[in-house]
């Protein structure tokens, strides 16, 4: 009763009658929603996850950082327990592996040894070695701060309390700084900054944003529990603070309370790789494409020596060429190759050459020789070729018009006097060639020979006047008269006469018939030489009756010869009256 | 590996560079070089099979007309405040330093009587056993000289530091 009565008593107030009716509808503490929430939970999340991890991701990538070390620890956990499944997984994939591996580390090792030679051995390699040293940084140093506009060497997380190094990431490992050591001098550093500069504002110190070397620039971002310090060559644009700045951003998110509690254990921030790394940014100087000098001061005399050595060799190739060609032409008739070999700047061709041969040079160039390159030292000799036989008598038949030569039949035709015939002849049997002359000649007609008048002549009158005094008569002893058969013989002699005195006309000549009378001893001498006298006259006068002329004809009577079987007889003697061209040319 | 910052801090010429010299290369010299601001070195040290990296901090020497950079003491995971026991006026200083720390952290402190190879100051005893005590969590008696308890007081820091974190 009484608690009714006190509850009649006390109202409670509005806000406390929501509130209790809340508690009866939604339970203590939101348990009846949070039961409804907590049976659909998975439902819910499962429906959104993917999609909620994608645009978490997108925004600000950190669910790969969150997801990264967790599938290396359950990857690492896995191999562990299982690791004989995993090798049998894995075997099939290694053999490739380890042979592209192998192929890769020679590829780079090649192209490393190129590069270390191209550094080392061209100019500018050499120039950046010189300019290094003098600059007193190591070669390394000096070819990125000439290769890459800006690089990120080495990213250092630096604990901002205590300035120990909670984790670093080096580009090239060869260039690592002491991460420690510099994060403690670098934390003192700042220290010293913030003491020495008095406060911008209650609550600021001064910090330091950047610091500049001869080699680097080191740009630092402060965060309250870290910060973020990139050692950069070169020259680092804006973005890349901001990107430095997004890295420690993300790292205070993820490692806040590991940031909080860290009491020099930096095992946990091995995970912050993917942040760091993200830091190491690099752009690579645009390769100047400068038009490359050409050294024409070398390259001209360079291509001077190889037209003329070019020159030199096609000449002498083109000469010995020749030569072989040359050497192995085909036999000429008429020409017999003696030597060829070069000389100077041609070839000399030494051969001998029967006449009638076909022209050395044209024999040369014919095959394919080139004239300007050959000089022909020539020695004649007569060849037995039969081939040039045709082309030696056919030279031969020049000299003789009238005759044809038949290459067939070998054998010439037409018609020659005879003294055509005899010079034809010898110049034939003069050939060396071995030929039948006599076949050569059968075909040819000799023509009569013409005798000229004047020999015709003379050789009549000689003939006749042979004759006449060659004639004698015989009469009967002691008488004058002629027989019958001395009268024929007379007439005989009448005819021989005329012609005689015809002929010795026809060349200009005379002659003067003398008939001689002879007796026998039987009477007296002057008997004897009046019967001889008349026995000459008896002839005289038969001779005038046949027709001789009378002014040629001279008698005269020997009386008795000094022999013992002389004849009565005549005899005739020829008296020859020569003219005064004759003498000359008898003399 | 954990790592752990120990700041030395102590009077002008106590020897704590030659200290840190002698623990870090093995080294004395007898040639006094001041150090200016802080110079940091670092050991590696294994305490109870845990390898403790020791970013030791040498800082400049604090004399009663100049403090110390007290920004130089974040984040430290203990002090050696070295002393040089023929100076008696360094203890007093370094009484002062421990003043100084303890008001900024509360961290180990460990007061280190340095040139132990040399005599020591009348007095010494009565001004070491004075409130001093209260500040330290342990002292040593060192010598940068010969090497005499340099490793050993190290090697004791390097726990205390352990010990704190733990």
């Amino acid at each position: 009763m009484n608690s009714n009565t006190g509850k009649k008593d006390v109202k409670p107030s509005d806000g406390e009658q929501m509130q209790e009716l809340r508690k009866l509808v939604l339970g203590e503490n939101n348990q009846v929603i949070r039961d409804v929430v907590e049976e659909e939970a998975r439902k819910s999340v499962a429906s959104v996850l993917t999609e909620a991890l994608h645009d978490r991701q997108k925004s600000d990538g950190s669910v790969s950082a969150v997801l990264t070390p967790l599938v290396e620890k359950s990857v690492e956990a896995s191999v562990v327990a299982r690791k004989e499944q995993f090798v049998s997984y894995l075997y099939p994939l290694v053999g490739s592996l380890v042979r592209k591996s192998v192929s890769s580390f020679l590829a780079e090792l090649i192209e490393q040894t190129n590069e270390m030679l191209e550094s080392s051995l061209t100019y500018k390699g050499l120039r950046w070695r010189f300019e290094a040293r003098k600059a007193g940084i190591s070669y390394s140093q000096y070819v990125v701060q000439q290769t890459f506009v800006f690089r990120v060497e080495q990213v250092l997380l630096i604990h901002r309390e205590t300035g120990l190094l909670l984790r670093t990431i080096v580009l090239d490992k060869t260039q690592a700084t002491d991460g420690d050591m510099f994060s403690a001098m670098l934390t003192a550093i700042n220290d010293f900054v913030a003491d020495s500069f008095s406060k911008q504002h209650e609550g600021s110190e001064q910090s330091l944003d950047e610091i500049k070397t001869d080699d680097f620039t080191l740009l630092i971002k402060q965060g309250p529990k870290a910060f973020l310090v990139a050692a950069i060559t070169g020259n680092p644009p804006a973005n890349i603070a901001d990107k430095l700045q997004q890295a420690l951003e993300n790292i205070h998110q993820i490692y806040n309370d590991e940031l909080n509690s860290f009491d020099g254990d930096a095992v946990v921030f091995e995970n912050t790789d993917q942040q760091l790394n993200g830091c190491l940014l690099t752009q690579q100087k645009e390769v100047e494409v400068t038009k490359k000098k050409i050294p024409w001061l070398t390259i001209i005399p360079l291509l001077i020596s190889i037209v003329v050595l070019g020159y030199f060799i096609t000449k002498h190739w083109q000469l010995n060429n020749v030569v072989e060609n040359i050497q192995a032409l085909p036999d000429e008739p008429g020409i017999v190759l003696l030597n060829v070999a070069s000389c100077e700047d041609k070839i000399c061709v030494d051969v001998l050459r029967d006449p009638f041969a076909e022209d050395t040079m044209s024999w040369i160039v014919g095959e394919g020789g080139s004239e300007d390159l050959i000089q022909i030292n020539e020695r004649a000799y007569r060849s037995l070729d039969p081939k040039l036989l045709t082309k030696r008598i056919f030279n031969l038949q020049k000299d003789f018009p009238e005759l044809s030569y038949n290459v067939t039949e070998s054998k010439f035709y037409g018609v020659v006097n005879v003294e055509q015939f005899t010079i034809l002849k010898a110049r034939l049997t003069s050939m060396p060639d071995t030929i039948s002359v006599q076949d050569l000649l059968s075909g040819i007609t000799i023509s009569p020979q013409e005798v000229s008048s004047d020999l015709l002549n003379r050789f009549m009158l000689e003939k006749e006047l042979t004759a006449i005094t060659s004639t004698t008569l015989d009469f009967n002893i002691n008488g004058n008269e002629l027989s019958e058969s001395a009268l024929s013989v007379v007439k005989r002699l009448s005819e021989k006469t005329i012609k005689a005195a015809n002929f010795a006309k026809n060349l200009n000549e005379k002659f003067s018939l003398v008939i001689m009378g002879t007796s026998t001893k039987g009477g007296s001498e002057s008997y004897n030489q009046q019967l001889s006298l008349e026995r000459a006259e008896t002839v005289y006068w038969a001779l005038i009756n046949n027709g001789v002329m009378p002014e040629i004809l001279k008698i005269t009577g020997l009386g008795a010869l000094d022999s013992n079987d002389a004849e009565p007889r005549a005899i005739f003697h020829v008296i020859r009256l020569q003219s005064e061209k004759i003498k000359k040319v008898q003399n | 590996m954990i790592q752990k910052k120990i700041c030395m801090l102590g009077a002008s010429a106590v020897g704590k560079t030659s200290l840190v010299k002698q623990y870090v290369e093995g080294i004395f010299s007898d040639r006094y070089l001041t150090s200016i601001g802080v110079k940091i070195d670092k050991k590696m040290v294994e305490v109870d099979a845990t390898s403790v990296q020791l970013m030791l901090w040498d800082i400049e020497g604090v004399d009663r007309y100049c403090g110390f950079n007290a920004k130089y003491l974040r984040g430290t995971a203990a002090a050696i405040i070295v002393v040089d026991q023929t100076r008696p006026q360094s203890l007093l200083d370094g009484l002062e330093i421990c003043k100084m720390i303890k008001a900024e952290k509360n961290i180990p402190i460990t007061i280190v009587t340095n040139k132990g190879d040399l005599s020591k100051a009348d007095g010494w005893d009565d001004i070491f056993g004075g409130d001093i005590q209260t500040f330290i969590s342990s002292a040593f008696q060192t010598s940068a000289k010969t090497g005499e308890g340099v490793e050993a007081m190290f090697t004791t820091v390097a726990k205390l530091t352990l010990n704190k974190a733990n």
